[in-house]
Parts: C-alpha cells; structure tokens; sequence
C-alpha cells in the first residue's frame, strides 16, 4: 500500500512520547500488582479468604468479574484485566480518532491525501502503529511478570488478554471516526461503546449470564490468565477485530474524505435570542458532550439498580456481610452502590478534567481571541466555561445516582451518595484550572497525571500498600470515608469545595497575567 | 487629529526569540493604515499586543487613549478585529457567530447584516467547519463591519478571498474610510494598500523601517537610469544622489533620486549619450527594497 510505511512513521514521530509511556506504564503495571498480591496475601489461606470473599462481592464481580485462581497470578489477573482492557481501550480509541477523522476535520489529511497516498492508507497506518503499541504492551506485560517469575503461559495470556481488548476498541475507533465529521463525537462514540462493553460484562459476571459473551471486556476477562488457560477466547477478539476493522475499510472506500455518513445538516441563519453572553456560547460548546456523558452514565445506573435489585438477597451471605462490615456496613445494596459508585465517581473526575481543558482547547485552536476582542474579560469568558464544567460534574454525577436508585427502588438515597462526590470532581477540574494559569503548556499533562497518580493509590491503598495517610490525600477517599463512617461528610465537602475554590481562584489570576495563544 | 494608536519602541520576546524590536506605530483617528512587512515580521505580534492578548516586553503602547492590556475590556467596545487565520466554532451556524459577536460588542444593526451577507455572497445557514477558509474569513468581515466599532484592526483579511471579494472588501473599506472609522489594515496586497490607505508603516524583524505617507513614498523615490554612452563617464562618480552604478560594456545602469535627475543627466550629456531610457520604479520595487535586507534604492 503506497504511502502506508511513511505515514506509519509520522504517527509514531507524532506521539513517540506517548506511545512509550503507555507501553511502559501498562505494560509494568501488572508486575506491580504481583508484588502488591505478594505483599498484602503471603500465605495461601489469605489469598483462597480473598478469592471467596471477592467472589461473592457484587461490586467486586462487576468491576472486575469472578476471581478464577486464588493464586499470586490469578489475583493479579483478576486485578489487572478490566482496567488495564478499559485503560488500553480508552487509549485506542483515542489514538485511531487522533490519527484519523481528527486530522481529517483539522484538513491535514488533505495534505496527504494529495501526496502518493493509496486511500486507504491513512486508516491502516493509524490502526497498523496502535495495534503494534497494544501488541509492544503485551510484549512487556509479559516480560514482566516472566522476571516476576510467573507462568509462562498465564504472562503471555494475560498479556495478549489486555492487548486484544486495546486492539478491539481501536477498530471501533476506526469506524466511528468514518461516521461523524467531528473528532470529539467520533471519540464520544468510541466512549460509550466502550461504557456499554463495560456494563455488558459487569452484568454478565455478576448475573453469570451470557452477557459476558458480546463485550470484549468480558471476552478479555474470561481468557482466565493463570487459571487454565482459555486460548480460544483470543480467536473471539481475532474475528471481531478484523469483521470491525473492515468495516471501517469499507466504510471509508465508500465516503469523501472530510465527509461522514451522517451528513452534516444545515443550521439557523440567526442565532436564538439566548445566544448572547460568554456563558451561553460555553454551553453550546459543552451540552452535547455533557448529555452524552449524562446519558451514558444514567443508562450504567439503571443497569446497576437493575442488577442489584433483582440479586440483591442472593449475595446476602455470611462473606458478603463480612466484605461488608469491613466496608462500613448496612445492607447489601448499600455497600455495593458505594463500593461501585466510589470507582464511577473517578470517571466523572476524568470527564471534568476533559471538561475543564475544553478552556484551554478553545485558547490554542484561537477561539478564546474571538471572544476575548470583545467587551468580554477574561474572568468572565473563563467563568462561562467553569460554570459548565461543574454543572456537568452535576448533571453526570445525579445521572448515575438518580438512575441507580430509580432501578433499586431508593432514588433519594442512592442520588445523595453520588452527588456527594461532586466537590471531589471538581477538585481535578480546578487542578486543571489552576495549571491552565500558571503553565499552560503543561496542563493537561498535570491534571491527567494528577488523577492518574490518585487512582493508582487508592488502588495501592485497597491493597493495603499505601499508607492510610497517604490515602487521605485523594478527595475520593475524603468522600468515600465519611459515607463509609457515616459523619464528618459535611466538613469534608466543605474543604474540598474551599480546594477547589482556591485553585479555581489562583488559576485565573494566572489567566489574568499572561499572554494568550501561547 | 487625535492619535488612535501610538507605540513607541514596542520589544516583546517569546524565550530566546525577539519577535518585535524597538517597533514604533502611529496611526490617527479617520486614517486608513496600511502595516506591512515580510512573513514574520511581527505585524501579528504587534495586533496582539494592541488587542491585550499578549502584554508588551517593553515600550510604551496606547490605544483609543487607554492601555491596551490594562484597560483591554473597555477598549474592546470600541473596536473590532478580524484574524489573519479565521478560526470559528465548528457546530456554530455562521449566522450564529456574526450574530453572536454582535451581540457581544454590544448590538448588530439588523439591516447592515443583510447587506452585507448579500454583498459577501455569504450563506449563513451552513455550520463553520463546513467553511472554506474565504468563507471562514468573509463571516469574520461581516461580524467586523456590522459593528459600530471606530476601529477595524484587520490582520491580512483578504489572504483567502477570490478578486471579486477582495474588490467587494476594498469598496467596503474605503466606506468605513468615508464614515470616518479609523482602519489598520495588515496586508501583503500592494494594490490594496495603494488603492486604501493613506500611510503605511513598513516593519522588518521586528523594528519599523519607514513610516509614511503614500505621497511622500512616491515624491522620494528613486528613478532608474539606462543609457548606452559614447564615451567614459569619467565625472559620474562626483554627481550626488546616484546609488547602484553598473557598466555592461558603454551602458550604465543606475538609480537616481528626484531632485539630482538633472545633475546626473548634465553628467551623462558631458560624456555623450547615444540612448537613453528613465523609469521611475514601481510602488512593488520598493517595497521590495524595504523587505529585502538592503536600503538602496530608497531615499530617506
């Protein structure tokens, strides 16, 4: 394919960093967790405790589906499958959209196309570098737990596991960037397949139903790494893999470049009398994103409430109370919800630090100038933007909350646990805010490292190998704790809330003080 | 005449790079401005530097009588700017966004809108990524014009329109010109700049290297001389004013200002001319000469 190894090297010159961060940080990841499961669970009759109280567990099945080997390398399957096929996924998703209907949408692509590009070479470039990252992944994965001193055939299989689940979701990037002409709804698309995935499998292991069966993060789950290996499993994601991929080849042969299937409709040739302040052109920015976001999270809810009503008094054993009990107690219900909904709540943050950075995006693309030639100052053009970006944190957060509780039947209660979280979502917002200030640059960068880093210490902390201290750095875990305890919640909120003020505040100080565009 | 926009010895430095120099600007109120220079020369730069998106290094800058960082908001209701590089909301209609701008700057006259949709050949109902760049820049025009700014700052407006368009721009301008309306207008076209401003102000790597009015450009430039002579023109060397003296066997090839035409001539009579051809160079040539790193040919 003419042009097809020339345009694989620019995507890798492009995000070299990128690529080598991921490879290296997924990739290292699971030996971690092997030393953690060594660490936290030495003894066997530990670890055989863990396995029967996680396999009970509603929330721990649904997050991370049934433990198949009360093994250092079953636990850290177990562990590392789900989120590390939802990180790569994610990422996938991401790469392909970049690489495709996002320089489509930028005209970049018509800068190669006019070159000595066969058609289809810039799909197959963009899907050839991130399929072979999932693959380098894989490979690491591997060569880790190998030097860790694992099986050989669990390494590798859990390894292509978490691979095949990256390279099935950037197949699916690689169609919904040829139905759109968007690169944030392509992304978006990508996303919510990616929740549905998620939610299928989270219903299916929790209800052992064939649900498992249509998500590739079940399929990634059930190759059952260390625990008798399912080799078939991975013929699954081969077959699904190339059937998407060439839909998406079709897709594109038949389609003009810059074009989606979806046709671009016309629009008003004035705007509605609403369409007047800073605020109200934010919200015309942020609503699509923010319904989706909301939509998407409302439906996981419902499916949630659903699971748990129709399950509810058949997890009510003695292990699960024990689970329980360690996690603050009440009924079933109640520790499932904030259980999973402590996990939720870290996607929201994410969807608000996205939120957050859509003020910066606006900067760079030369947007903000627009805006900002006029009597606009910036205080108030920022305003516009943070006021969007928490009411989304909001409307995501009683989404889930609200669609939880009217499924189990208690939408009050369940809504108060979700929205409780909102203060620390827009801690990460106001990160983001405050670096936006101060090093524009580098702000995305910080704000997604920022909660990077906080995830992997509450995942540390569950396993006992961080110190509580530590642990109380997370606002999750300020939120988390007062709802576990039952007081002190008020206080917490309230300081956190005062954080993400005096971020917020200090970031457009920042904003005030320097140039813009750069 | 009050002074719409003075700078005096303007630096700004990005790093290690000095992007403007020492640069000077001074544009009066119901002029039309024409600001030139080569491809990063720092005319955007300096539009950014008046508009309050970046703060100056060093130098004093004032703008409608205020500081433009200091006071940017307030200033902003009285003018109106038009990118070099037109970049629009990709889901906003560009009716949406004119009207939008409009409303920002404190109201659209409905009627003025129409117009000049009609004139553009704009239609406004088509969401902006699926503008061409002469669109894209055509709805930033309209949203410029509709406005009752007093001041148009524009950053090379016409880079992506057709002739017909850049000729619609020109009549629209020189109207704003005849309302009174102070422009700035940044621009490679020398045509335009002939046909709209009154003075221009040429600026290379960073600093301003002539400031004048389009008369003043024309009384003093230089014009060239081609003539094939019968003898040495021993005495050539001493006539003042002469400058790029080249010998191609007997014909001389020189450049000679204005006021010492005559001297010269007298010089070449005395050494006996057999042809003689004299050009007075175009406005292009000397801009030309102001762009290139080289002063001759320009008489100061």
């Amino acid at each position: 394919m003419t042009g097809f190894a020339a345009l694989v090297r620019l995507i890798v010159r492009r995000d070299r960093l990128a690529l080598i961060v991921w490879v290296l940080v997924a990739g290292l990841l699971p030996s971690a967790v092997v030393a953690a499961t060594v660490a936290g669970y030495p003894a066997e009759a530990d670890r055989l405790a863990f396995a029967a109280t996680a396999l009970v567990n509603p929330a721990e099945l649904a997050a991370r589906g049934p433990v198949f080997a009360p093994t250092v390398g079953g636990l850290t399957a177990w562990t590392f499958t789900s989120s590390g096929t939802l990180l790569g996924g994610l990422i996938s998703i991401v790469l392909v959209v970049r690489h495709t209907r996002a320089d489509e949408q930028a005209g970049r692509r018509e800068l190669i196309g006019a070159g000595v590009v066969e058609r289809p070479a810039p799909l197959a470039a963009a899907l050839a570098v991130v399929v072979g990252a999932n693959l380098a992944v894989a490979a690491v994965v591997a060569a880790g737990l190998l030097t860790s001193g694992m099986a050989v055939a669990g390494s590798v299989a859990l390894g292509l596991a978490v691979a095949s689940g990256g390279i099935a979701f950037a197949t699916v990037g690689a169609v919904a960037a040829q139905l759109v002409e968007g690169a944030g709804a392509a992304r978006g698309i990508g996303i919510i397949v990616l929740g549905v995935a998620f939610a299928l499998a989270a219903v299916g292991d929790v209800g052992g139903s064939a649900a498992i069966w249509v998500s590739p993060i079940g399929w990634a789950r059930h190759v059952q790494a260390f625990a008798d290996e399912q080799w078939w499993v991975l013929g699954l994601f081969v077959a699904g893999a190339a059937f998407v991929a060439a839909v998406a080849f079709a897709l594109s042969a038949r389609r003009d470049v810059g074009g989606g299937l979806l046709p671009a409709r016309r629009g008003p040739s004035t705007a509605p009398p609403l369409l007047r302040s800073p605020f109200a052109l934010a919200w015309r920015l942020h609503r699509a994103s923010i319904a989706a976001w909301t939509a998407g999270l409302t439906m996981l809810g419902l499916l949630f409430g659903a699971a748990m009503s129709s399950l509810g008094n058949q997890l009510d054993t003695p292990a699960f109370r024990s689970f329980a009990d360690a996690f603050g107690g009440g009924s079933v219900a109640d520790v499932f919800f904030r259980f999973v909904l402590y996990v939720l709540a870290q996607v929201v943050a994410a969807a608000t630090i996205a939120s957050a950075m859509r003020m910066r995006n606006q900067e760079v693309d030369g947007l903000a100038d627009a805006v900002l030639t006029t009597p606009v100052s910036r205080a108030r053009w920022a305003a516009g933007h943070l006021a969007c970006t928490a009411i989304g944190a909001v409307l995501m957060l009683a989404g889930l909350g609200l669609g939880a509780g009217i499924a189990y039947g208690t939408p009050l209660d369940v809504l108060g646990t979700t929205t409780a979280y909102v203060p620390a979502c827009l801690v990460f917002a106001a990160i983001a805010v405050a670096a936006t200030g101060w090093t524009p640059r580098a702000a995305g960068v910080l704000a997604w490292t920022l909660l990077a880093a906080t995830l992997v210490i509450d995942l540390l902390g569950e396993f006992r190998l961080v110190d509580r201290a530590v642990m109380q750095l997370s606002p999750f875990v300020q939120t988390l704790q007062p709802l576990t305890i039952g007081s002190g919640l008020v206080v917490s909120l309230v300081l956190l809330v005062a954080l993400a003020a005096a971020l917020t505040a200090a970031g457009l100080a920042g904003l005030r003080r320097r140039d813009l565009g750069t | 005449m009050t002074t719409v926009i003075s700078a005096e010895g303007l630096v700004k430095t990005f790093g290690s790079t000095k992007a403007l120099d020492g640069l000077d600007l001074h544009v009066e109120a119901g002029e039309v401005h024409g600001f030139l220079g080569p491809n990063g020369a720092g005319k955007t730069t300096t539009i950014r530097v008046l508009l309050g998106l970046i703060r100056a290094t060093a130098g004093a800058v004032r703008l409608l009588g205020g500081d433009p960082w200091t006071d940017a908001t307030e200033l902003h209701r009285r003018l109106a700017y038009v990118p070099g590089d037109v970049t629009l909301w990709p889901s906003l209609t560009g009716g949406e966004v004119i009207d939008l701008l409009g409303r920002l700057r404190g109201g659209t006259d409905p009627a003025r809108r129409v117009e000049l949709l009609d004139r553009f050949e704009l239609d406004p109902s088509r969401r902006c990524r699926t503008y061409s760049k002469g669109n894209r820049q055509k709805v930033a025009l309209v949203a410029a014009f509709a406005s009752d700014a007093e001041l148009l700052v524009l950053d090379e407006p016409t880079s992506g329109l057709d002739p017909l368009m850049e000729a619609e721009f020109a009549a629209a301008v020189a109207e704003e010109r005849d309302r009174g309306r102070t422009v700035l207008l940044s621009s490679h076209i020398l045509s335009e700049v002939e046909a709209l401003c009154q003075r221009v102000s040429i600026i290379r790597a960073g600093r301003t290297v002539r400031s004048a009015t389009l008369d003043e450009l024309r009384r003093t430039r230089t014009t060239l001389v081609t003539a094939e002579l019968t003898g040495p023109p021993n005495t050539l060397d001493r006539v003042p004013g002469v400058h790029d003296i080249e010998y191609d066997g007997t014909t001389l090839r020189c450049r000679v200002e204005a006021e010492h035409l005559n001297d010269l001539l007298l010089a070449l009579t005395a050494a006996g001319v057999r042809s003689l051809v004299s050009r007075p160079p175009s406005l292009e040539e000397l801009f030309m000469a102001h762009y290139r790193d080289d002063t001759v040919g320009v008489s100061r």
